[in-house]
């Protein structure tokens, strides 16, 4: 008797969930989760994006075996690389001490974080637009300021100069992404029990030994969470340089992964190639994401 | 002693703190208000007299009437209808505790780390098929599949929250599912729902690829691919009138978050960071 009643209940419970993800399934799935199909399974084909999709024809590992004699790829990894590095060095240390700092010793809480938090508002392309005066060469406000301090040998064309164009891009990247990842430690931080850190403060710890030994282990959640949004971030990293130098100057100076894919795709026509690339991105930020889920699981039993 | 060694600190540490942020933008703010000619001779003064033709003009120059009817159409649809379907998506997922539900989170995190510019040429082709390319409604759909993931984690980790026992005692005073849903669910995720709006706003009227990728008709353009293309064209040397027109298309997004501020951080506590 009980059991059918239970089997009566999961029974209307199944129809319930269904109806309420059903259109959440239908419209991811169509929208988002086919173009990620078909990106994998175009890569394995020699379709170059103006045909038709069924005309396709398989042609095996062929377009991942180019990747590897591809100079400018082999550029795009180099710049891709350098700046992940400088963004995963950066951006987390840097939102973490904002984020101490106002959480700590601010009393107008509300006025600091809402002003630390307006880079991530404002559109990228506006940052793009501002950003480029800035670097600006003959105007922008970096070369003036360098000239009030006596250092008008340094000016220079910022995102024109080949050498120091990478840097630019990163620096302005920086700028839009720590508010990001400020917020997270805000949010971690408050999660923080207060009697653990006042209790190593009555231990005679000094703020330093606090930090390592408290607020930190008990952030270890968020601290997890942040490095691989930032992982993810830095290897879809797009719009920013698409909008800025479009991968320029010269010889490919700022070119990442996502932006020659996009390059390949469109303005090259070869839309298979571009796949692939694209696929391998894929692999890559799923596989991370995965690793995360697996080991932050494991914690928390 | 230390105490004062410590303020210093801090004192100097917020002043850096908002010049690196507020200066750049202020700057364009205040330059948007000049001249031209004043803007490149006295880059660091207040304007002598406040040009607001700027903002008339470059609201004429770049048709942003126009621009904006599309975007807050794209915006406003868009996020209704992602709203919904991932309040009913993560209602479901809590309400019952299936074996599939878990499955179904996993599944939704898959698309959570993939951006719209890693699979736009699929999705153009996919928008084709159901001859929705070049149109509102194709990008709309676009906006509420790749939305769906974030506004369902979050809205999730708010439900699961709530203590069973709620839905039971509804459940004894009659109510069945849908009711639930409508007159327990939505009410309590208010919260959580402000902060989704807050952050899918913030996504859809400032994004780029898919808007600038998707939309060819000039006329269907979206306030941000309309100042794209427009500075980096007819106001390419006018440099007053594309800061005005920058500042034109940042306000409504602005204010939104001015007004909706204290969500930024509340229904992360109970979505991502903790769930």
């Amino acid at each position: 008797m009980k059991t059918t009643y239970m089997k009566n209940k999961n029974k209307r419970a199944m129809r319930w969930f269904l109806f309420f993800l059903l259109p959440t399934i239908i419209i991811y799935t169509l929208f988002w989760i086919v173009p990620i199909i078909i990106t994998v399974l175009t890569s394995f084909t020699d379709w170059k994006g103006m045909s038709k999709l069924t005309t396709a024809g398989f042609v095996g590992l062929k377009n991942y075996i180019s990747l590897l004699s591809d100079s400018i790829l082999q550029i795009s990894i180099k710049n891709n690389l350098i700046y992940g590095f400088v963004i995963v060095a950066v951006v987390p240390v840097i939102s973490f001490v904002i984020a101490y700092v106002i959480e700590g010793f601010v009393k107008r809480k509300m006025f600091f974080r809402t002003v630390a938090y307006l880079p991530a508002i404002i559109p990228t392309i506006v940052t793009v637009l501002l950003w480029k005066w800035i670097y600006n060469p003959q105007y922008g406000l970096l070369n003036q300021l360098l000239e009030l301090i006596g250092l008008k040998g340094l000016e220079t064309g910022w995102i024109t100069n080949s050498t120091t164009a990478l840097g630019a891009v990163s620096f302005t990247s920086i700028w839009k992404m720590v508010p990001v990842y400020f917020v997270l430690f805000l949010a971690g931080l408050q999660s923080v029990p207060q009697a653990l850190t006042e209790a190593a403060v009555l231990d005679g710890a000094n703020r330093w030994q606090t930090i390592k030994n408290v607020t930190i282990p008990s952030m270890k959640r968020v601290i997890s969470i942040v490095y691989t949004l930032i992982f993810i971030d830095v290897f879809r990293v797009f719009e920013l340089v698409y909008a800025m130098t479009k991968g320029g100057p010269g010889y490919y100076n700022t070119e990442m992964l996502l932006t020659y894919a996009y390059k390949t795709t469109f303005a090259n026509a070869n839309a298979s190639y571009g796949m692939a690339i694209t696929t391998t991105l894929i692999v890559l930020v799923t596989a991370v994401t995965g690793i995360q889920l697996k080991f932050s699981r494991r914690n928390d039993d | 002693m230390r105490k004062a060694t410590e303020k210093i600190v801090v004192f100097v540490f917020l002043t850096i703190l908002l010049i690196i942020t507020l200066v750049p933008i202020l700057w364009v703010l205040i330059s948007s208000l000049k001249t031209q000619g004043e803007m490149l001779m006295n880059p660091w003064q207040l304007p002598a007299k406040i040009m607001w033709s700027n903002y008339t003009e470059a609201w004429k120059r770049g048709k942003f009437l126009l621009l904006m009817k599309n975007s807050v159409f794209v915006t406003g649809v868009s996020l209704l209808f992602m709203l919904l379907f991932s309040t009913m998506a993560a209602f479901g997922i809590s309400r019952y505790k299936l074996k599939i539900s878990n499955w179904t989170l996993i599944y939704l995190l898959i698309g959570q780390t993939i951006s719209a510019a890693m699979i736009i040429f699929p999705i153009v082709i996919v928008l084709r098929k159901f001859g929705l390319n070049d149109s509102h409604i194709g990008l709309i759909i676009v906006y509420v599949a790749g939305g769906i993931p974030f506004a369902t984690f979050v809205l999730q980790g708010f439900f699961a929250g709530i203590p069973n026992e709620i839905y039971e005692s509804a459940e004894i005073d009659g109510a069945n599912e849908g009711q639930m849903f409508l007159h327990m669910g939505i009410p309590l995720a208010k919260p959580a729902l402000a902060t989704v709006l807050l952050y899918q706003f913030m996504w859809v009227w400032n994004e780029f690829p898919l808007a600038f990728t998707l939309i060819s008709t000039t006329s269907k353009r979206t306030l941000i691919v309309g100042l794209y293309t427009v500075v980096n064209g007819q106001l390419q040397t006018n440099y007053v009138l594309a800061f005005a027109g920058a500042t034109i298309v940042s306000i409504p997004v602005i204010l939104l978050y001015l007004i909706f501020q204290k969500y930024l951080i509340q229904g992360l506590m109970a979505g991502a960071v903790k769930g």
